[in-house]
């Protein structure tokens, strides 16, 4: 087991090292030096003068190799956990992230807990309800859920609340809790909104573990030892939960790396369309104004956020499948 | 006959697909005895499986049994003393389940397979005790152990808490034959459970079989397309083709004097030890249950084929001496009077 | 020489000389006859590929299918409602609909309009309308369907902020988002095909290496990504640039899956009679993988491009909804989804989103189903 995990971690640990890179590529790639761009800006405001270029040419050694560069840029991240300076905002990017990411991962797991409470009865009942009218309904909403991209359904949904129940479902706090401190009270408002954009975002997630839960659940079914445990004498209920369920749900498990991605995109999405306190707008408006240092370290930020989600997940799985536990002990 | 467990009587178990009907299980009766073993042999596909499957109600959609008695003669529980027809209880039934696992108890082929690879030996095992006898949780331990211990398996303390994968076939087959005896049920099915083993696996196996049948006095129902188990094994044998019981017979007899011509030919397929005959395999394969032949079904691959009379009309079930019958028209009194060579 | 082809079809008699020249070729024809039996059986997945077929054809023809050009507006129509179209009852046959006429609402002062019964806009065939190049080269004012005269509006699907025909802009729309989605898709083919075959042919450390860096892209999330590098193209780049860009971009994340699968296929087969014997021939390994190896799972990988296309459909149509994808004047659904993205254009004129939006539903279902089929024709056994 000690193994198994210390080879997770090492792979994970690489994987974030690679996003590093990528997020570094993204900061450098729009045209010309960012520093220009954002010093342009400041000009506007009329207030830079030639030292204070220079002191952040210095910074993020504009000067030196690109290499030279990214490694600046990533220790700073590492050893002080600098992210470098928002244009935009004039903050530091690390504490406009700091806002918003709890919200992200709020939003992403409540998202994966609605996929999996939905996905796993629904996909039991269609497995054993085979060709039911039930089985075909669900068949139909999943193949849908697949199809409809999730910003289109914040959109309708958007439209639907506006026209018949004349209120806004955008924002995830009601107005007076919007910039009050966390307390219990903000805790309970912000899980009273949270459910239509954790709905809209889990849609396609839940459409397609439907289908690996319904897929996996029918594989079992058919194998022997389910016939066995008739035999013992289980009821059907009894030995649908103890057996097939269980198997069936442990590759289900290992699909979270797949399923998290997923809904960290699709959650960005919808965030930016029923504008969330999330880090799905801020990206966007920072793509949109060129603030190059808050859009790559939100996308890095959001990645390792993924990739640990991953790793927990797949650390879960080693510990719930007795056949990795102990092939690396 | 009040050794008598169990009783299937013109058994019909059909498999309904949208291309045609598959007549798995065609009209077969026999009976099974306390204490003693009652071997199905046949080729693979003649519906051995699914005449097991259908004696505990275990047959897969869209499979049904579609006539038929099966009469169990119930030991244990309130009903004990009882003759219940399996046949016509609801197979998800509340009666069924208290019959499976305590008074019938099943092995599967496939030892790979037919434990849960997510649960511990111990669990699978206690199961049955759990769901049938009203023990405390320690008795249930200890009868589990006691159960690992009698079918061999080394170190049974241990290996309560192993997983099937940590086992080898043979050691899984121990599992599944420990969980099926853990109630000492009235009557043991396995069905095949020794044709994915290795043939010193399969020995030893076979020998534990016929150990605990003595000791606990059960009576087995042996499945297998393997004469040599047959003749290790058996007391008496049904063999079947193509869903129906071509012969039945006592074991001494089915090797020494085969009645049907189907029996004949499977035993000259098999090497006899000390004899160096030239083996002969059956012409042909098994017909597609889907067109089966008229009249005898085995007349296309048959030596002793009658024309004009093999291959007409149903063929009745004759009864010969001893308890011995055979599907075959040699059998039948217009033939025999005719005088056709009988046996 | 015969091919029996089940459900009943009488066994078909091919001619002798090609079945006697070319034995491998007359197992790949009856294996490609066999999918298409199995396929046309897939009810879905007929219906699917009949709605694709038409939709890419209207696709290819929009100059001609659509009532106007997409230069042609009229801020008198702006967020017009669609207009219903009848069909002529008293004697001779034909199309007609209502013009709008303009009210002010008493309370608001806001424009509202109002469906005009008492005048008819006649609707014909082959009408002549706006003048447009199809293709670039074919010059035209004929249209479909539309208004007999020139110039009378015309809003079957409504009107847009600038008064432009909702429905002739998800025509021409259906340009971009269909090929966007197969030229992706055959991009990321190249890419998958080219590292998925080289990681499973030779295996090893190149094989290490190849998953690793597929491991890599399908950990993290996808959109976020794209959007930071579509981002990157520049504003000033012409269309045409930003269609390529975007579809490069879109595909360089998307190669994973179809890499993937050609590469569990290969490893299979690697130690397969067939491909021993053609190395052993002394074919090179880039001969054995293309002529040996690649054609023996032809329709798998046909089926796994089906099923990807959809994610690339929905990827730019994400992408140009949120302004970072292909941008006005360029048309694609997405494009005509971020026209929609505000509330108040949302609420007054909702056939804004939902006439894209239906779209884009449309084809991401028809291309599932037609993919579906194909597995399962492709590969009956697979449970
Ligand atoms: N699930 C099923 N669906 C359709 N036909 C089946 C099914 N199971 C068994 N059969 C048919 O029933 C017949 C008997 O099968 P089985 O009892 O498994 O044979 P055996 O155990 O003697 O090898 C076979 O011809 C087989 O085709
Ligand atoms: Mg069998």
């Amino acid at each position: 087991m000690m193994r198994f995990v210390l080879r997770r971690l090492a792979y994970a640990l690489l994987t974030i090292w690679g996003v590093s890179f990528v997020a570094f590529i993204i900061i450098q790639l729009p045209p010309g030096d960012f520093l220009t761009t954002s010093i342009e800006r400041m000009g506007d405001d009329g207030a830079v003068g030639e030292a204070q270029i220079a002191v952040l040419r210095e910074q993020y050694g504009l000067d030196q190799p690109i290499w030279v560069q990214y490694f600046k840029w990533i220790s700073g991240i590492v050893l002080h956990g600098d992210f470098g300076q928002s244009f935009v905002y004039h903050r530091p990017v690390a504490e406009l992230i700091g806002q918003r990411l709890p919200l992200t991962i709020a939003l992403s797991i409540a998202t994966i807990v609605f996929t999996w409470a939905m996905a796993v009865p629904i996909g039991i009942y269609s497995a054993v309800r085979q060709y039911s009218l039930g089985d075909y309904a669900v068949t139909i909403l999943g193949f849908l859920g697949l199809a409809i991209p999730s910003f289109l359904v914040a959109l309708v949904l958007l439209y639907v609340s506006y026209n018949f129940f004349g209120q806004d479902v955008g924002g995830l706090f009601s107005e007076r809790y919007i910039d009050a401190p966390w307390s219990f009270g903000k805790v309970v408002d912000l899980l009273k909104h949270m459910w239509i954009p954790v709905a809209i975002t889990g849609l396609a997630g839940t459409a397609s573990l439907i289908r690996v839960m319904r897929a996996n659940l029918l594989d079992e079914l058919r194998k022997p030892y389910v016939a066995a445990a008739r035999a013992r004498g289980n009821s059907e209920t009894r030995l649908i939960v103890k057996y097939p369920v269980r198997v069936a749900i442990a590759p289900l498990l290992s699909t979270l790396g797949a399923v998290l991605p997923a809904v960290v995109s699709s959650g960005e999405v919808v965030a930016i369309v029923l504008s969330l306190q999330t880090t799905g707008p801020l990206l966007l408006s920072s793509l949109q104004t060129q603030d190059m240092y808050l859009a790559g370290s939100l996308i890095f930020a959001v990645s390792v956020l993924t990739v640990v989600g991953t790793l927990i997940s797949d650390l879960m799985l080693g510990w719930a499948d007795p056949r990795i536990r102990h092939r690396y002990s | 006959m009040s050794d008598v467990i169990l009783q299937v009587q013109d058994l019909q178990t059909h498999y309904l697909l949208r291309d045609g009907v598959t007549r798995a299980v065609d009209g077969v009766s026999f009976d099974v005895r306390r204490g003693r073993t009652l071997c199905v042999v046949g080729e693979s596909g003649c519906g051995k499986s699914a005449t097991a499957h259908s004696i505990l109600q275990l047959v897969d959609e869209p499979g049904k049994i579609v006539g038929g008695r099966i009469l169990l003669h119930r030991t244990h529980g309130e009903q004990a003393g009882q003759v219940v027809d399996l046949a016509a209880l609801p197979a998800r039934g509340k009666q069924m389940r208290e019959i499976r696992g305590r008074e019938i108890a099943m092995v599967f082929q496939e030892p790979m397979t037919s434990l849960s690879p997510v649960h511990t030996v111990g669990d699978q095992v206690m199961e049955a005790i759990r769901l049938h006898l009203p023990l405390p949780e320690k008795q249930i331990h200890e009868r589990a152990v006691d159960l690992l211990d009698r079918v061999r398996i080394p170190n049974p303390r241990r290996h309560m808490d192993s997983y099937t994968f940590q086992l080898s076939g043979g050691m899984r087959q121990r599992v599944s034959l420990a969980a099926a005896l853990s109630c000492e049920p009235a009557l043991l099915i396995a069905d095949e459970p020794t044709t994915a083993l290795d043939v010193t696996t399969q020995a030893q196996i076979l020998d534990l079989f016929a150990e605990l049948q003595q000791e606990l006095d059960m009576a087995v129902m042996f499945i297998t397309h393997d004469l040599g188990v047959v003749a290790s094994i058996a007391d008496e044998v049904v063999v079947m083709y193509l869903g129906q019981v071509a012969e039945q017979t006592d074991v001494d007899s089915l090797f020494h004097r085969p009645a049907h011509p189907y029996t004949r030919a499977l035993l000259s397929s098999v090497p006899k030890p000390g004899t160096r005959t030239r083996l002969a395999p059956i012409r042909g394969g098994v017909p597609s249950p889907y067109d089966r032949p008229s009249g005898c079904a085995f007349h296309p691959r048959c030596d002793a084929m009658m024309p004009g009379v093999c291959d007409r009309g149903p063929v009745p079930l004759v009864d010969l001496d001893a308890g011995r019958a055979a599907r075959c028209m040699l059998y039948t009194e217009e033939v025999a009077r005719d005088g056709e060579p009988v046996r | 020489m015969t091919v029996t082809i089940p459900d009943g079809t009488p066994p078909r008699t091919e001619p002798v000389t090609m079945s006697a020249t070319d034995p491998r070729r007359r197992d790949q024809a009856s294996q490609w006859r066999l999918v298409w039996w199995r396929f046309r059986k897939h009810k879905l997945a007929m219906a699917g590929a009949i709605v694709l077929a038409t939709v890419y054809l209207l696709a290819i023809f929009a100059d001609f299918v659509a009532p106007s050009t997409l230069d042609q507006y009229d801020t008198r129509y702006t967020y017009a409602a669609p207009q219903t179209v009848h069909v002529y009852d008293d004697g001779d046959w034909g199309f007609y609909t209502h013009p709008y006429t303009m009210q002010r609402d008493p309370d608001t002062f806001e424009e509202k309009f109002a469906v005009d019964e008492s005048t008819k806009i006649a609707l014909g065939f082959f009408v002549h309308g706006k003048p447009y190049e199809m293709f670039g080269f074919i010059a035209s004012d004929i249209h479909l369907f539309g208004p007999v005269h020139a110039g009378d509006p015309f809003y079957p699907l409504g009107a847009n902020a600038q008064g432009q025909d909702v429905l002739s802009r998800v025509l021409h729309g259906a340009r971009i988002s269909m090929s966007i989605g197969l030229i992706g898709v055959l991009l990321s083919l190249l890419l998958g095909l080219l590292l998925g075959g080289i990681s499973g042919y030779y295996g090893g450390a190149v094989d290490t290496v190849i998953q690793r860096v597929i491991e890599f892209l399908t950990s993290i999330p996808t959109i976020p990504l794209w959007m930071g590098l579509a981002a990157a193209v520049p504003p000033t780049w012409s269309s045409v640039q930003t269609y390529l860009a975007i579809t490069v971009i879109l595909s360089l994340l998307a190669w994973t899956d179809l890499a993937r699968q050609v590469r569990g296929r290969f490893l299979a087969m690697r130690h397969e009679d067939f491909v021993t014997a053609s190395i052993l021939d002394g074919a090179g390994p880039m001969r054995v993988m293309w002529r040996h190896m690649l054609p023996s799972f032809t329709s798998h990988i046909i089926a796994s491009v089906t099923l990807a296309v959809p994610a690339m459909i929905l990827a730019e149509t994400t992408l140009s909804f949120l302004g970072l994808g292909l941008q006005y004047p360029a048309v694609s659904w997405g494009v005509l989804l971020q026209e929609a993205q505000n509330l108040r254009a949302i609420t007054t004129a909702p056939w804004l989103v939902l006439a894209p939006g239906i779209a884009v539903v449309v084809a991401v279902l028809s291309f599932n189903f037609v993919g579906d089929g194909l597995r399962d024709a492709a590969d009956p056994y697979r449970q």
